[in-house]
């Protein structure tokens, strides 16, 4: 094993590739529009790297393309052009049905359940879509818990949960097989101060203490602060990290 | 959806059976009308070909002797043969029916001999019946008429003595039954323009085998009705018998009329049913296309979703025909069940239909038209019930349209899932 880490090192030849290998997620020069006709980029040549072990937040004005980049990085989408790859890997070279299912979670901002179901069937099926072994339903009403939701919400039809609660299921689905990396796109928008509090300390022991890579996009200050690096997207570019005074 | 596919399935499955019942039916007939051989002499060509003595046709004379019809009979083109002879007799010591004391007639009656199965059409039809003894199966038996029977004091086991008039040699027979002959209860059709006579009176007719005919020394006059195994053999009959001597005159035909006042109305009504099949299959697949598309579209969301979370695009088109599959299967079950209760009143009411148009169009002669052959032979009557039955086949063929109709709609679910890409249809409702 320590070998195996040995010969990388060896084959790397400078200090800044190290560091790009060794980030979870990386974007090199990404360019992207809404194949609309407009042909507007919604992303203009945005560059950067996300790191296992991390919280990032990324802020930005309401249509400054956010939940875009989240597609991108998610694989819903690739790039017009610029590459954004996991683990070295580019994106559009992989199976990305795969790279979704297993090794990304992602908390949509419209939540994206499927409303006429349950919230258990919710669970359940996304872990089956990801191959998740084992108790599927002891897991998923584990991680309903952790984000407040008892049993008898459970048990509901999503359509009849409140937009935090829903809010809520999107996460503990987004986290119910295991991933990688997880993206959230204004996941405490619709939560109040404390539920919000809870959910950011979710976030933050992912990142810190399960060692998972995590994006937040957000509007609120107060959430971008918790996380670690917060960068600024701005009408399509993104600027260079700023580190947090609390995270450092 | 499900109730629309179940109607499409059940309109359906009325017109298959319906098809595959009236198409059995007429190719029953075709076989049977189309294998029936009527020899028919052509006047015109008779006269052309300088047989004057054609005319004499016009007068009933047959003009192929009887020992022919017997040659023409043995033929490998054949499966069946009925014939019938008609010698004038007489019967010295007897009455006859419709006698006039004063004629000094040599002939008072008719000795008909026949193969069975001619006669047992006319039992079966009700044109005559018997109503004591039994009937003939043997030479030297013969049947009577009751009215016979009665003016004679004649009862079955008695004999009685044939000749053909004229102090020929007697022949015994033995009466081994008695019918009755519903046709001339009051004289008859035969009766009225002709006169009254008693060799036309079918009570005067002896009844037995063509044995018999040969005993008294004549055939008289013979009918004939030639069954080919195949209508296909139609020319290869004609060209035989042309060379065992018959004329060429005589027209060798099958019989397409009597087909046609039979199955005419069962065959338009399954062009009818075959014309609604086409548009029900063309209408239904139009619906269940433009079904599906709103089903699709009302699903789109799902389908974005399942595919966020990572679901292969074959393996959600696999769930949505699984679907399908599942909810056509039920409706094939149900619309089945609806369309083979339905399509036996459907079948009687279009046939109905089907029939008055034809009797409106032709008459009522084309509904009811004289056979050939024997006197008074079962008159032919449009077929006025068709028996819808469920076949294997009609079942397969209504599954591969239901599993068609399926296959259509899962083609616009899998083209859907493939053409969707999850970021458009998730961002389409942000
Ligand atoms: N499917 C789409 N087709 C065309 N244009 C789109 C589509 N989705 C978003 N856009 C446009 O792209 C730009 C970026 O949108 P995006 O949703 O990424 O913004 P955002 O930063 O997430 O905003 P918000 O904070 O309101 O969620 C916007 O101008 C938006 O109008
Ligand atoms: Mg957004």
């Amino acid at each position: 094993m320590t070998q195996v880490i040995e010969e990388m090192k060896e084959t790397t030849k400078n200090v800044d590739e190290l560091t790009k290998d060794d980030a979870a997620l990386t974007l090199d020069s990404v360019t992207y529009a809404y194949r609309d006709g407009k042909k507007r980029d919604v992303l203009k040549n945005v560059s950067a790297s996300f790191a296992r072990g991390k919280l990032y937040s990324v802020m930005g004005k309401s249509g400054a393309g956010k939940s875009t980049l989240l597609s991108l990085i998610s694989g819903l989408d690739v790039p017009t052009s610029g590459t954004v790859s996991y683990d070295g890997v580019d994106l559009t070279k992989m199976n990305r049905d795969d790279y979704r299912a297993k090794s990304i979670g992602v908390i949509f901002q419209a939540y994206n359940l499927l409303t006429n179901a349950t919230v258990i069937d919710n669970m359940v099926l996304s872990m089956k879509i990801s191959g998740v072994k084992g108790k599927k339903k002891e897991l998923a009403y584990e991680l309903l818990e952790k984000v407040g939701i008892d049993r008898e919400k459970a048990s509901r039809k999503v359509l009849k949960l409140s937009g935090g609660e829903q809010q809520r299921v999107g996460i503990a689905r987004a986290l119910a097989h295991n991933p990688d990396v997880v993206i959230a796109d204004e996941p405490t928008g619709n939560l109040d101060a404390e539920t919000g509090q809870q959910v950011m300390e979710i976030f933050q022991k992912l990142a810190h203490e399960d060692g998972k890579c995590v994006i937040l996009v957000t509007h609120s200050n107060q959430v971008a602060r918790a996380t670690d690096e917060t960068q600024q997207l701005t009408s399509g570019r993104l600027s260079t990290p700023k580190k947090n005074r609390s995270a450092a | 959806m499900g109730v629309v596919l179940a109607l499409i399935i059940a309109a359906i499955s009325v017109s298959v059976l319906i098809n595959m019942t009236t198409s059995a039916v007429i190719a029953d007939y075709r076989s049977r009308f189309g294998s029936e051989v009527s020899l028919d002499m052509n006047y015109q060509r008779a006269v052309e070909s300088g047989q004057s003595e054609a005319y004499e046709g016009v007068e009933g004379v047959d003009e192929i002797p009887p020992q022919k019809y017997m040659e023409f009979a043995k033929s490998d083109y054949l499966k069946e043969v009925q014939l019938t002879s008609s010698t004038m007799i007489d019967f010295p010591g007897l009455k006859a029916l419709d006698e006039v004391p004063e004629d000094d007639m040599i002939v008072r009656g008719m000795l008909i001999g026949t193969n069975l199965k001619t006669i047992s059409s006319e039992f079966e039809h009700g044109q005559r019946r018997i109503i004591d003894g039994r009937q003939f199966a043997a030479s030297g038996e013969v049947i009577i008429s009751q009215q016979f029977a009665e003016l004679n004091g004649l009862k079955v086991g008695d004999t009685i003595e044939l000749n053909r008039g004229n102090d020929k040699p007697l022949q015994k027979m033995t009466i081994v039954g008695i019918y009755e002959d519903n046709t001339q209860k009051d004289g008859g059709a035969a009766a009225d323009f002709m006169g009254k006579n008693p060799v036309t009176n079918r009570n005067n007719e002896i009844i037995g085998t063509i044995d018999n005919a040969e005993s008294v020394g004549s055939l008289g006059a013979v009918s004939a009705k030639f069954f080919l195994k195949d209508p296909a053999m139609l020319a290869d009959f004609t060209k035989e018998i042309q060379a065992k001597g018959l004329p060429n005159y005589y027209d060798v035909r099958t019989d397409e009329a009597g087909f046609n006042a039979v199955v005419g109305p069962v065959e338009k009504m399954s062009k009818v049913t075959n014309a609604f099949m086409v548009v029900v299959l063309a209408l239904g697949g139009v619906i269940v296309l433009l079904m599906s598309t709103l089903a699709i579209r009302e699903r789109k969301y799902e389908i974005g979703v399942l595919r966020a979370m990572g679901m292969k695009k074959f393996k959600l088109a696999a769930g949505f025909v699984t679907e399908m599959l599942a909810l056509t299967a039920l409706c094939l079950v149900v619309g089945f069940g609806v369309g083979a209760a339905v399509s036996q009143p459907i079948t009687n009411s279009l046939l109905q239909g089907q029939i008055e148009a034809a009797q409106q169009t032709a008459g009522a002669t084309s509904q009811t038209m004289e056979a050939g052959g024997l006197p008074g032979a079962a008159p032919l009557t449009a077929l006025d019930k068709v028996d819808i039955s469920l076949s294997a086949g009609a079942v397969g063929e209504i599954a591969l349209m239901a599993i068609l109709l399926a296959v259509l709609a899962s083609v616009v679910s899998i083209v859907s899932v493939m053409r969707y890409e999850p970021m458009e249809i998730l961002s389409d409702r942000n």
